[in-house]
Formats: C-alpha cells, sequence, structure tokens
C-alpha cells in the first residue's frame, strides 16, 4: 500500500465512524423527542419504517408517479434546453433577447406557478411536469450556455478550418469541451426538478409522493408522511448518484 | 441602418410577446370566462397599481421579506459556524455532516406538513422551513467555501508561527465562497418562502398569489409573482454586490 | 472538544423537544379576565346582553378549575375555529369580540383556521382546547387517542354537493355508474365530503372506491382547490360556502346533494380532561356559544361584518358571509346546536363503520359507545337558563317526519333548500 493510499484509508476510518455516530445522534434525538409525543403526533423511527413496510405498495405506486412527473419535465428540460443554451452561447443577439426574458421567468420560484397552473391545466400531470420544467429549465440553461462559451475558439476554428462536418463539430469538439459544465447543469437541475415536483403535489395533484403526504396530513398520519418524505429522499438521492455516476463515465477521458 | 438601441434589444422579444399577449386576448378569445383565469397585460397592470394604493402590496413585501431576512439571517448564524467547523476539524465534521447529508435529498417543501404539527400555523413555522431550507445550502458552500482555502496558504501562516494570522489569511480566503453560499441561502429562502405561505400565512407575497386563486382574480397571482421575482432579484444583486466588494478586498 | 459540543448540541435538543408547540397568535385576540371575583355586568359600553336576551349576571368560573388549568398549561384556553366556513362558527368572532369568556373567568385565545388539516392537527397536537370541525375528522380524532367530549352540533345540514362542469355528461348521481370509465372525484380526504360519497353510493350502486370495478376514485385535494373545478377532476365533492362559490361564479353545476342520504354535521368539542376536571369552564363555553349565537341572529349584518374581518376569510365578501350565515345560522331555532345523543350517535354509526372498514379507524364502535363521548347535558343546563325546552329531536326534522336517523334515503326535512322562511322562535312548545 502507498502512503496515500494508507492515508486515505485513515482519513475514511477517520470519517466513517463519527458519520456513523452522527447519523446515530440523530436517530437517537428522534426517538428521544417521538417518546415524549403520542404517535399521531410524532412518530418514532420505528413506527416509520414499519409504516414504510405496511405501506410499501402505495408508496412504490405513488412514487411511480411522481418519476414519471420528473422525468417529463426534466426531459422536456434537457430537450429544449441545451439547444436553447447552444442558441445562446453562438448568437449574441438571440443570447440579450432570449436571456433577458430567462431572466425575468427565471426569478419566479416554479412553485409559485402552481395556482394559476391549477387554474389553468388542472390536476394532471401536465401541472406538474411543467412546475418540474420550470424548475430545471434554468440551471440546465445557464450551465450549458456558459459551457459551450467555454470551449476554447482555437478549438473551434481550427475544427471549422479543418472542414468538420455539423455532426463531428458539435459531438466531438464542443460537448466534450462544455461537458463539465453541461453536467453541472444537469445536477442542479435535477435537483431543482425533484424540489419542484414535491411543491408541485403538495398543493394539488393527482397521486404520487407530494400528494401522498398531504393526504397523509388530511387523515392525521404523519408516519405516512415520514414515510412519504423518506421515499422522496430516498429516491433523490437514489436519482443523483445515477446521474454522478453517468456524469464519471462519461468524463472518464479527463485526467 | 443605425444599430438598435441596447434596450431594444434587450427586450424587443419581452415587449413583443406582452404585446401579441395583449393583442391575442382582446381579439381572438370570445368565451368570458377565460378571463377569470387568463388576464391581459393591462388588467395585471391596473390590478397591479390598485394593490399598491391600497397598501397591500407593500404590507406583502414586507412581510414575506421580513420572513425570508429572519429566515436567512438563522441560517446565516447557525450555518457558517457549523460549515467552518465541518471543513476544519475531520472526525467531527463528518459527526455533524453525515446526519446533513442524509437528511438533504428531501426537498425543504416536504418538510412542511411536519413543521406544521411541531410548530402549529404561524410565524414560527414559516420560520422554521426557510431557515432549514437555507441552513442546509448554507452549510454545504461554508464546507466548500472553507475547505478551498490553500492549505498551502494555511501552512505558510502557521510556519510563520502567526496564530493570529492564521485567521486573518484563512477568513478573507474562505470569504468570497462564504459569500456565495450567502447568498445561494437567500435564494433558497425565496425560492421556498412560496411554499411556506402557502401552507400557512395570512399575510404576504405567497399569501397574494393563492389569494388570486381563491378569489378567481388570476391578475393579483400574476402581481404576487411579478413583485415576488422582483425582490428575489432585488436581493440577488444587492448580495451579488456585496460578495465583489468582499472578494476585491481579499 | 468533540465530547462537550456534543453535549451541548444534546442539551439544546432537549430543551427544543421539551416546549410544547404553541399556537401562533397570527390572529391575535389577548384578552385579559379577572378569575374569581364575581364579574358584574360590566359590559362596554356598546355592548348590552339583555338586547340578544342573555340572563346577567353572568356565572364566573371557580379558582380550583382556574388553578387546574393552569397547572396543565392551558391558561390563556387556546380556541380554535373556521374562518372561513360560515355555517360553522359564524358565532366565534362575536364570541371573541364580545369577550363573552373573559366576562365569566376565562382568559382566552382564539385562532382561526382555513379549512383543511391545520385545525386537526392544533388540537392533535394539544395546541387548542376547545375546537370544532366535522364529525367524520372528530371521530378520527378520538380514535387517535386524543380525549374530546362533543358539547354542540356546529351547523346543521350545511350542504355537501356533487359538482360537475357545466359542459359534463353527467346529470345525475345514478349517471356515475353509467359513466364507461373511472371517474375522478375530488374533494378534501378525511372531510365529510368523503363520506357524504361513501353514503350516495351505497345508495346508488356504485362500488366503492379502490374496490373492484369501482366507479370513481379520489383525488385528494384542498376545498378551494376543488371549488374551481380544476381539469382532471370529473366531479367534485365540496361544502359550503365552496357550493355557493362554484355556482356563483358559473363554474359548474350541481347534480347532486347530501341532504337524502346522510345528516351531516360538526361537533364543538373540547377536551374531555376538562370535562372531568373543570366542568364549570365547559358550562361557560356552551353558555358563552349560545350567547355568541344570539347575538349572531340578533345582529347577523355585524356578525358577518366581523367574520370577514378577520384576513383567513378574504376569500368571503360580507355579503356572501352574510348569505351563508342566513342559510345555516338564523334559518333555525337556536336550538339547533342541542346535541341529540341518540340521534347523532345512531347516525355516525354508519360513518365510523365505514371508516374502520376502510382501515382509518383502529376501533370498531357501535352507537351506544360512540354516544359516550357527547356531553348534551352543558346545553341543557344553558337552555334551561333560558328558559328554553331542550326539543325532543333536532329542529330540523318536521312534525311527523316519517323517516328513521341511520336508514337513508330520508324524506325531506328542514333546510335550507326547503325552508322559504326562516324557523319561528320561540313557536309552540319552544319555552319550558
Amino acid at each position: 500500500m502507498s502512503a496515500t493510499e494508507r492515508l486515505a484509508g485513515a482519513a475514511l476510518g477517520g470519517r466513517r465512524l463519527p458519520g456513523a455516530l452522527g447519523i446515530a445522534a440523530l436517530l437517537a434525538a428522534w426517538a428521544l423527542a417521538a417518546a415524549r409525543w403520542p404517535p399521531h403526533v410524532l412518530p418514532g423511527p420505528d413506527v416509520v419504517l414499519r409504516t414504510v413496510l405496511d405501506e410499501r405498495a402505495l408508496l412504490l405506486h405513488n412514487a411511480a408517479r411522481t418519476l414519471w412527473r420528473v422525468a417529463l419535465g426534466y426531459g422536456a428540460a434537457v430537450g429544449i434546453g441545451l439547444p436553447l443554451a447552444g442558441l445562446l452561447a453562438g448568437s449574441p443577439l438571440a443570447d440579450r433577447q432570449v436571456g433577458s426574458l430567462l431572466t425575468l421567468l427565471r426569478a419566479i420560484p416554479p412553485f409559485a406557478w402552481t395556482p394559476i397552473l391549477l387554474l389553468w391545466l388542472g390536476i394532471g400531470d401536465g401541472s406538474a411536469a411543467i412546475i418540474v420544467f420550470l424548475g430545471a429549465l434554468f440551471p440546465i440553461v445557464r450551465q450549458a450556455r456558459a459551457g459551450f462559451a467555454a470551449v476554447p475558439p482555437a478549438l473551434l476554428l481550427a475544427a471549422r478550418n479543418l472542414g468538420a462536418s455539423p455532426r463531428i463539430y458539435w459531438i466531438d469538439v464542443v460537448l466534450p469541451g462544455a461537458a463539465p459544465m453541461v453536467f453541472s447543469g444537469l445536477r442542479l437541475g435535477w435537483a431543482l426538478a425533484w424540489m419542484s415536483v414535491v411543491a408541485a403535489e403538495l398543493v394539488g395533484a393527482d397521486g404520487g409522493l407530494g400528494q401522498m403526504i398531504l393526504d397523509a396530513r388530511n387523515l392525521a398520519r404523519p408516519d405516512l408522511a415520514i414515510a412519504g418524505m423518506v421515499a422522496i429522499g430516498a429516491l433523490a438521492a437514489a436519482s443523483e448518484g445515477l446521474l454522478t455516476a453517468a456524469e464519471r463515465h462519461t468524463l472518464r477521458w479527463r485526467p | 441602418m443605425a444599430p438598435l438601441s441596447p434596450a431594444v434589444t434587450r427586450w424587443g422579444l419581452v415587449a413583443a410577446l406582452l404585446g401579441l399577449w395583449e393583442l391575442g386576448g382582446r381579439t381572438l378569445v370570445t368565451d368570458p370566462r377565460t378571463a377569470l383565469f387568463l388576464p391581459l397585460p393591462s388588467t395585471i397592470a391596473l390590478a397591479a397599481a390598485a394593490l399598491a394604493r391600497d397598501g397591500t402590496l407593500l404590507a406583502a413585501i414586507v412581510r414575506s421579506a421580513g420572513r425570508v431576512a429572519a429566515g436567512a439571517g438563522a441560517a446565516v448564524l447557525v450555518g457558517v459556524p457549523v460549515g467552518a467547523v465541518i471543513a476544519t476539524w475531520p472526525r467531527l465534521g463528518a459527526a455533524l455532516d453525515a446526519p446533513l447529508r442524509l437528511v438533504r435529498p428531501v426537498p425543504p417543501v416536504a418538510w412542511v406538513p411536519l413543521t406544521l404539527l411541531w410548530f402549529g400555523v404561524g410565524e414560527r413555522q414559516q420560520l422554521a422551513i426557510l431557515a432549514f431550507a437555507a441552513l442546509l445550502v448554507v452549510v454545504a458552500g461554508t464546507t466548500d467555501a472553507v475547505a478551498g482555502v490553500p492549505p498551502a496558504l494555511l501552512s505558510a501562516a502557521r510556519n510563520l508561527g502567526e496564530r493570529r494570522l492564521l485567521l486573518r489569511v484563512a477568513v478573507p480566503a474562505a470569504l468570497p465562497g462564504v459569500a456565495a453560499a450567502v447568498r445561494e441561502g437567500v435564494g433558497t429562502a425565496w425560492f421556498v418562502l412560496v411554499a411556506a405561505e402557502f401552507v400557512s400565512a395570512s399575510e404576504g407575497l405567497g399569501v397574494l398569489i393563492l389569494e388570486g386563486r381563491d378569489l378567481l382574480e388570476p391578475a393579483r397571482t400574476f402581481v404576487g409573482m411579478g413583485a415576488l421575482a422582483a425582490c428575489g432579484a432585488v436581493t440577488d444583486l444587492a448580495l451579488a454586490a456585496l460578495q465583489r466588494r468582499w472578494t476585491r478586498w481579499t | 472538544m468533540l465530547r462537550r459540543l456534543s453535549v451541548s448540541a444534546l442539551v439544546v435538543l432537549a430543551t427544543a423537544c421539551s416546549q410544547p408547540p404553541a399556537p401562533d397568535a397570527a390572529v391575535p385576540s389577548r384578552a385579559s379576565g379577572t378569575a374569581g371575583a364575581a364579574v358584574s355586568a360590566e359590559a362596554a359600553p356598546a355592548d348590552d346582553p339583555a338586547a340578544r336576551g342573555w340572563p346577567l349576571p353572568y356565572t364566573p368560573v371557580s379558582d380550583a378549575s382556574v388553578a387546574w388549568l393552569k397547572s396543565q398549561g392551558w391558561w390563556p384556553l387556546q380556541i380554535g375555529y373556521f374562518a372561513d366556513v360560515p355555517g360553522y362558527s359564524a358565532h366565534m368572532p362575536v364570541m371573541k369580540d364580545l369577550k363573552l369568556l373573559e366576562k365569566r373567568g376565562i382568559e382566552v385565545n382564539y385562532t382561526s383556521f382555513q379549512s383543511g388539516p391545520p385545525i386537526l392537527e392544533a388540537f392533535l397536537a394539544g395546541q387548542t382546547q376547545v375546537t370544532h370541525y366535522g364529525d367524520f375528522p372528530f371521530w378520527n380524532t378520538v380514535d387517535k387517542g386524543v380525549p374530546a367530549v362533543a358539547y354542540a352540533v356546529t351547523g346543521t345540514n350545511v350542504e355537501a354537493a356533487l359538482l360537475v362542469r357545466p359542459d359534463s355528461p353527467l346529470h345525475s348521481a345514478a349517471d356515475l355508474k353509467n359513466a364507461g370509465k373511472e371517474l375522478v372525484i375530488g374533494t378534501t380526504l378525511g372531510s365529510y365530503c368523503e363520506f357524504y360519497l361513501l353514503a350516495m353510493g351505497t345508495q346508488n350502486g356504485l362500488a366503492a372506491p379502490g374496490g373492484e370495478g369501482a366507479s370513481y376514485r379520489l383525488a385528494g385535494m384542498s376545498m378551494r382547490e376543488a371549488q374551481l373545478l380544476p381539469a382532471g377532476t370529473d366531479a367534485v365533492a365540496v361544502f359550503d360556502p365552496h357550493v355557493t362559490f362554484a355556482l356563483d361564479k358559473g363554474l359548474g353545476r350541481r347534480i347532486d346533494d347530501v341532504y337524502p342520504y346522510y345528516f351531516a354535521t360538526g361537533y364543538e368539542f373540547l377536551r374531555r380532561e376538562i370535562h372531568e376536571h373543570a366542568p364549570d369552564v365547559a358550562q361557560a363555553v356552551a353558555d358563552a356559544t349560545i350567547e355568541a349565537l344570539l347575538a349572531v341572529r340578533h345582529d347577523p349584518d355585524r356578525a358577518a361584518a366581523l367574520y370577514v374581518s378577520d384576513p383567513r376569510a378574504k376569500a368571503w365578501s360580507k355579503d356572501a358571509a352574510r348569505a351563508q350565515i342566513d342559510r345555516y345560522v338564523t334559518l333555525y331555532k337556536p336550538t339547533y346546536k342541542y346535541l341529540h345523543a341518540g340521534f347523532w350517535s345512531a347516525e355516525d354509526a354508519r360513518v365510523v363503520a365505514a371508516q374502520h372498514a376502510a382501515g382509518r379507524l383502529k376501533r370498531a364502535r357501535d352507537a351506544t359507545d360512540l354516544a359516550t363521548d357527547f356531553a348534551p347535558d352543558y346545553l341543557a343546563t344553558t337552555f334551561e337558563k333560558l328558559g328554553w325546552a331542550v326539543p325532543a329531536r333536532p329542529v330540523f326534522l318536521p312534525e311527523g317526519w316519517a323517516g328513521e336517523v341511520g336508514k337513508p334515503p330520508y324524506p325531506p326535512y328542514d333546510n335550507a333548500r326547503t325552508l322559504t322562511t326562516p324557523q319561528a322562535f320561540p313557536a309552540a312548545g319552544d319555552l319550558r
């Protein structure tokens, strides 16, 4: 084992135990607080665990609906956002005009659109997906645009002078150069997409984890609400992990 | 041809869209019920004037801004030290960081029902959810900022034997990152404010937005959204200017 | 260093956990009151209890009760009520404004809630000790182990209705069966609208939601959303004043209402401990309730104005609030508030059985058992003070009503749709 590896091992070992202790402390504090309150006010970790197991069908069903909405909105944000970023990076006029519009729209928290969207579109997947789209679009566009703009102009000139086809130009020259920032935007957009979908569903949607948490409130089932939160957290974390792994795999050619 | 004035090149598209909206609304739409759901820009402007005149708009802005300030303030007071600790002491830092990292993927909005259970409906609950949301962001940003201080800088200061110098070196080096974290925290607070107010406030911009739906006066909703955007932008610009100042003298 | 920090962190956490959450004074009404000494008729210059028919002097609560309330941390007493259901709570802002409980020696703090979970959560968490909401959530509350007794009925025959958009192909409840697909009905879960749908479904041969071949499924949402009849729903089930809102704005039309299937009501209730340890406090609350009701009858316009002065009631104009008061409060004899234990336990036995079957309630309870959570004697005492006779049965059942409670469909009875003028009071037999 090299000195670096030994150091790394020691550092990890040095951090893992306190990390576990920290989580244990959190769970202990939760259990302590729950002991002072009746289960219909604050259920303890054991109650929540049992609820998660008992209601896993419901949780899975709602998780699927939420994931679908996130996928719809996020997919649209990527599908529209990346080309849009390319346009903004390429054309100063478009950058100013569309950029101003985006700046205005970006300032409105996506969640603020829910009442209007409920009026216009009702409770279907559309409203939630649009909120997700609005949440994810701006970070994706902003980071991707910065990424595209950051590709060294010399490289672009060289590619053009060498007669690169549009396909090679975009896929082999521009994208790899812009990739790190694009990914950063994709990750940020994903996090915001999750925040947005939960917020949208909490107000009124047809099914979904946020809706389930809302219903749990109406029925005075905080254990179900917490179970829903656990599910959301787990899904968000898992999907973020997948995204990071995809990023590492794609960028593995970088030193 | 003379070059177009910068204002046109910047805002031409926005103005054109607004014009289309107004014209289209006046000419193409025949169902009177549509007005109940989609107001024209002119209607929105009139509503904004009315709300400004009777003081509702200002009161809403003051309330919401106050909540954001209080929540973000609390988050900064707690979050910056915690973030610094996490970056400086590895073991204690890991102990503090692990539960935060566990909780972070859950969107702050999902906590709203629980905070209602614990704090009841009211200002404490609003503060709790805003502070919590901002806290997670501030801690993460501060940790990165402090951890990003070049070790060479620190060891150089240490070698020179001055412990005070350590502070005088580390703090300015981390400050830009911390400023960025604070800015993000405030932005997050504005982001979450709407959700918080939707659920349990009786006055504020989020309430204004919701009222537009409840009263079927969507112009009011748009006024609220516009004011919210403006407030968020103004605070962000102010903090950005502050951040630039801090970055400059380090 | 690590140990010191963790210890202090735990101490902070423990301290935080030991504070019981308190309701916020977002709609504050702190009133000072002196307990113990006999409170004479020192009404505010404009206030004249005699004008509304309340006999002075006020009976103050005992020092022992005050001390007991303080020992529970229930001083001032926290009262919750709906800000946006005038049919239930028109008398509450009046009670607050006239300081009717303070005049009886009780220090009180009022909190208004928009309809929805918060008022339920507040009582469950012990933040309020006196409150009201529908029968469905009341039984849920008791089942969860929070001890409560109901002393009065909130509003009588507050309409719950099934609304559809103007262009909907549905025209009656029976149409739900033949729609050919699973319909989506928006309503607030846990509200009595949910049971209305079940009762309506049973009468019309619909399969219950979630079961085989269900005709409909529920989309949970707040009343404020449901009243907009949002796209994505085929129908909504809402209670008044949301019914009136939707109809007045032309958002939908009514195809069915609750009256033939279910006597929906709400209960005014308080913590059972107060009933057991400080019954004079419960009596004072019951007295103040009826006195406030008399004040509403005496000046409904002022009651409406007070009602909409609450920021949480902003959605309702004074005229709309007044209309609701006319439909549900002043339409009936004031004795409508009396809680007929036999009647309501028989009706609610159906609700409880359905909730239990759906897994919402842990315990199965029959009518006799349910009646143990009722405390109608407080109002009986109040009526005695006023010289009113306790009505033999609910005032909205006309003479010779042929139906039997608990067995729908119900023959017509007095409600806002069948009565053209308010019930006469006092009529023959109303007074002792």
